[in-house]
């Protein structure tokens, strides 16, 4: 079991003040939305959600995961509270968003075959404090999910978690500690200075050091554009950059990369369409400098080669395709189909996400992940497929 | 012998017909472009306003429903959804022309054209305020009567492929210059959407009284059993700041 005494506190507080909040919403009746969760009539705003999910994988015997070294559960059951507050006061802006966790495990294959483990966790996964020096000058510090960029992969020029979490919307992705200036001179052009103080709930493969970078954003007609300068302590520089264009009503193009002061870089070039029915389809191409070409995926890792641990893919050049589609068969189902292709290995991983909009408060989803690829590629060392199957109800 | 009273009631006789032209609903003088950008006022581009937007999506029996704090200053827009539950605090940032959907705490803000579908019938670009005076080339095809309301008929022709449609009829009231009636065609043509236009709010503009958006109903033409229903409660004037739009604030 694992406990944190002072998140639970915290999350008793906050659980007390959103309940408080529903029962002045409902005291007002139906018109009290727009008092209790608002940009412009009301200081306080809240979302409860809770979730219950269960999952299945079947695992690839394979030498980067050798008698499931890296522990992956073959079945899992999870029940998930996640409560969002927010207080915004002309000033001051508060907000916290503390989470309950009760998850069951069953291992079938490795050194855990036949354990099961049941694990409850409170923590807050994202929380801050906000001042408004001026109207149009915000400082903040806080723990985040910080997440900019066009992109659908990966976000290549975030420098604190490239990863963006999309490849299952379900999972929460960790929050950072981050001190942030915010100024937006003009309707175009803003500036944002941002020092990320502490790796927070983020699980890194290396030890954690600071990162400063400096944001700048232009936002023109039909087009953005933004470029990002950091530097990690005793770490690389680098400028990251990313751009997005409206081609028509339904044509979106976009680019997001970066390059070091080794030299190394990652980009990606990408576009959407979207049909007169409504559905989207978007590709992307991704290309990694920084790439480990040998056979077997398992000798891309320390000891065996000094690749930054951080990277989200090890291979060089990858594409993607990703069909989004709200209202399929029925107005409340949506439908995502997401392709992932290692153009090096010939590995891929396909996702399938059904949504079906149950009634106002509550969803059920399904997700598969399947992969292709022998057990000395990329995309296909770890398992074969996973199905997860779950529902939603948000207060 | 002159007759006093026969130029007296000539006088009168020609004011009284001047009266009557001036009370008379055609437009005295107004270009195409000044018209239509009359109407666009009536359905937002102001230096700030804010209000509550509710859809009702009927598709068949099947029903939707969602609610949307707005707010918009020119032609940008951010809303926030109030409901239903499942949706609360999503996101559209809507500025010149570049659109975002962020969901909190899930994922990163996407990019979204304005050709995505919201709810039902109605895709993002519905709930953009309209800028037809700029972005469509205008003809009066003549003159109809909806409703008992005398309209101007316009054929308006997208000037540029960022807009949400190719092609709209559109009929303005002649005396109070709104939109209230529109149909959207495919670029092949295809008549796929209409709507019909409510004006019950009034902002203050210019030292009067304006007539503002209050209802929308967009209707499906090929599925014709698809209703959208917007409804936009009493809007609120205030300036807005650069900062109610920019991404990064909106999405931490």
């Amino acid at each position: 079991m694992t406990h944190h005494t002072p998140s639970v506190a915290l999350f008793l507080v906050s659980g007390l003040l959103a309940g408080v909040s529903l029962a002045a919403e409902t005291s007002e009746g139906t018109t009290a939305a727009s008092h209790w969760w608002s940009d412009t009539n009301g200081p306080f705003s809240y979302r409860i959600q809770g979730l219950l999910y269960g999952i299945k994988r079947d695992l690839q015997p394979s030498l980067l995961n050798q008698n499931n070294i890296l522990n992956i559960s073959q079945y899992q059951g999870t029940g998930e509270l996640r409560l969002d507050l927010k207080l915004n006061l002309p000033e001051i802006e508060l907000a916290a968003k503390p989470r309950l966790n009760l998850t069951w495990e069953r291992w079938d294959q490795g050194i855990r075959a036949d354990e099961t483990r049941t694990k409850d966790e409170a923590y807050l996964n994202e929380w801050g404090i906000g001042y408004r020096f001026h109207k149009d000058l915000v400082g903040s510090y806080g723990r985040e999910n910080l997440q900019w960029g066009p992109s659908f992969l990966l976000s290549p020029s975030n420098p604190f978690n490239p990863r963006n979490g999309q490849n299952n919307p379900w999972l929460e992705m960790p929050g950072l500690d981050y001190g942030k200036l915010t100024w937006v001179t003009s309707s175009q052009w803003s500036t944002q200075l941002i020092a990320n103080t502490d790796e927070g709930r983020l699980d890194l493969f290396r030890d954690f050091r600071p990162t400063y970078a400096g944001k700048i954003d232009y936002t023109g007609t039909g087009r953005f554009a933004s470029l990002i300068l950091s530097h990690r302590e005793s770490g690389p520089s680098r400028l990251g950059y990313f751009g997005g264009l409206t081609l028509s009503d339904a044509a979106l193009l976009h680019l997001e990369g970066h390059v070091d002061d080794a030299g190394r870089n990652q980009t990606l070039f990408g576009g959407s369409y979207t049909f007169t029915n409504g559905a989207t389809l978007a590709a992307e191409y991704y290309r990694n400098s920084e790439s480990c070409l040998r056979k077997e995926i398992a000798y891309c890792f320390a000891p065996f080669d000094d690749t930054d641990p951080d990277l989200s893919f090890y291979r060089r050049d990858y594409g993607l395709v990703q069909y989004f589609h709200t209202g399929f068969v029925d107005p409340a189902l949506d439908l995502t189909l997401r392709g992932i292709i290692n153009l090096n290995d010939g590995s891929s991983r396909s996702i399938a996400i059904l949504n079906y909009d149950f009634n106002n408060y509550t969803e059920f989803f399904t997700l598969a992940d399947w992969t292709s690829g022998s057990p000395n590629t990329e995309l296909g060392a770890l398992y074969r497929y996973s199905i997860m199957i779950g529902t939603s109800i948000s207060y | 012998m002159s007759k006093p009273w026969l130029s007296w009631s000539l006088l009168g006789l020609a004011l009284l017909s001047a009266g009557m032209a001036a009370g008379q609903e055609a437009p005295p003088r107004m270009s195409e472009k000044e018209i239509l950008a009359q109407a666009d006022e009536a359905r937002g581009n102001l230096d700030g306003v804010e209000w509550r937007l509710d859809i009702l999506a009927e598709t068949g029996s099947h029903t939707q429903e969602m609610s949307l704090a707005v707010k918009a200053r020119g032609f940008d827009v951010v809303t926030t959804t109030l409901a239903p539950p499942r949706s609360k605090g999503d996101r559209l940032i809507m500025v010149k022309d570049n659109m975002w959907f962020h969901k909190p705490g899930l994922s990163k803000p996407v990019p979204i054209s304005k050709r995505q579908k919201l709810l039902g019938t109605a895709s993002y670009g519905d709930i953009a305020t309209t800028n037809y005076a700029n972005d469509y080339a205008a003809d009066l095809s003549g003159e109809e009567v909806v409703d008992d309301i005398p309209c101007l008929v316009y054929d308006l022709v997208s000037l540029h492929n960022k807009t949400t449609y190719d092609r709209i009829k559109y009929w303005i009231d002649k005396r109070r210059l709104v939109g209230i009636k529109a149909e959207y065609f495919t670029v092949s043509g295809e008549k796929f959407k209409s709507a019909r236009m409510e004006y019950e709010n009034l902002i203050p503009r210019q030292g009067t009284m304006k007539p503002f958006i209050s209802k929308i109903l967009i209707t499906g033409e090929l599925v014709r059993s698809e209703r959208t229903t917007l409804v936009f409660s009493t809007p609120t004037l205030q300036p807005i700041p650069d900062s109610a739009f920019n991404l990064d604030l909106l999405t931490q």
